[in-house]
């Protein structure tokens, strides 16, 4: 039987750029259902979906990235979905892809799948002082979990229906990537990577600015210690 | 401590005490919560009228002056009184989360059937 596979959208004030990422959904990754999970933005994200008929969950208040997706993962859970995809609503993943990660993980069993930028290094590589924040997350989790993970902040990244359950009682607040991984790959699960090209986001801006990248470094930093901490199963 | 220090205080003190009783007559505050404080106010209550027990806690401190061991006292209390928060806060982030997110779904829920009830018709 084919699997049922869902797309979540995660959109916080991406009015510019949603009609986009969900046509080119539709058009490059037809076999895949999608949801939007509007994290109560404050432009016409939410009017542009109803107006286009798209599938959206619209939240009340504002969650941050975590609560959005984990809102996603809940939908799946409840509606019977075997594998979800995160696919951001800023136009800078793919949906081509999609397909390509979804063979993988058919063919190697995985329970995850990130999206990389870095394994073959084509299109949009992400500015300096990022690319040596992630350069750093590869270390610690190396250090950590002996295993490499080029893309540790790629949000791009799918799940099979064990990890959607997982996910849907916990999940991160906010910047849960490197922190998921590190989780997943000290609990034993199999998490793999695909190389992508992604794009430089389309319009709207990126959640993470100077000073919050610094929050940000220390955060998941302190995250993934735990994780380590907590000890595996 | 002069006398002038010890009416001060015990001044303030009664002051916030009443004001609190006020309160959780009120409604305004719950028992649980404003415990801590009544806690901090009757300490200080008793260190302020106690100056033997003042003393012999400064001498085993090593603070030397009894005026320097109630605030060292009133402060302590209060960081733990801010940290209590800073939990419970954590835990009310949980909640507001959880329950967001279930009214979102279920509304969705409900749009989605009540499309399809009134494809049907």
């Amino acid at each position: 039987m084919e699997k049922r596979k869902l797309i979540i959208v995660p959109a916080y004030n991406e009015a510019d750029n949603i009609v986009n990422t969900i046509e080119s959904i539709m058009q490059f990754a037809p076999d895949f259902d999608y949801v939007i999970i509007n994290d109560s933005s404050t432009d016409n994200t939410l009017q542009i979906c109803k107006e286009n008929k798209y599938n959206v969950v619209s939240l009340p208040v504002n969650l941050g990235i975590g609560g959005a997706v984990q809102t996603g993962y809940k939908y799946a859970l409840q509606r019977g979905y075997d594998i979800a995809v995160q696919v951001d609503g800023d136009g800078q993943h793919d949906p081509n892809f999609l397909s390509i990660m979804y063979k993988k993980m058919k063919e190697e069993h995985c329970d995850m799948i990130v999206a990389s930028r870095f394994i073959e290094k084509e299109g949009f590589q992400s500015s300096l002082m990022r690319r040596v924040g992630i350069r750093y997350f590869q270390f610690l989790i190396k250090l950590l979990t002996h295993q490499t993970i080029t893309d540790p902040t790629s949000g791009l990244r799918m799940i099979n229906k064990n990890l959607i359950e997982i996910f849907s009682k916990s999940y991160p607040e906010d910047y849960p990537e490197p922190e998921t991984i590190v989780k997943l790959l000290l609990e034993n699960y199999d998490v793999k990577e695909v190389p992508v090209k992604m794009n430089e986001r389309q319009g709207g801006v990126s959640s993470i600015s100077p000073l919050k990248s610094i929050y940000y470094m220390i955060k998941v930093s302190i995250a993934i210690f735990f994780q380590k901490f907590k000890g595996g199963k | 401590m002069t006398l002038t220090t010890s009416m001060f205080i015990t001044f303030i003190i009664s002051f916030f005490l009443i004001y609190i009783i006020m309160l959780t007559k009120n409604n305004k505050i719950n028992i649980k919560n404003s415990l801590r404080w009544y806690i901090l106010a009757i300490i200080l209550l008793f260190f302020v009228w106690i100056p033997g027990l003042f003393t012999f806690f400064s001498k085993i401190v090593g603070v030397y002056s009894e005026t320097n061991f109630i605030f060292f006292i009133g402060f302590c209390i209060s960081l733990w009184i801010i940290f209590d928060l800073s939990k419970s806060i954590t835990s009310q982030e949980q909640k507001i989360r959880e329950l967001t997110q279930d009214f979102a779904l279920l509304q969705k829920d409900f749009y989605d059937k009540e499309k399809k009830d009134n494809k049907s018709l």
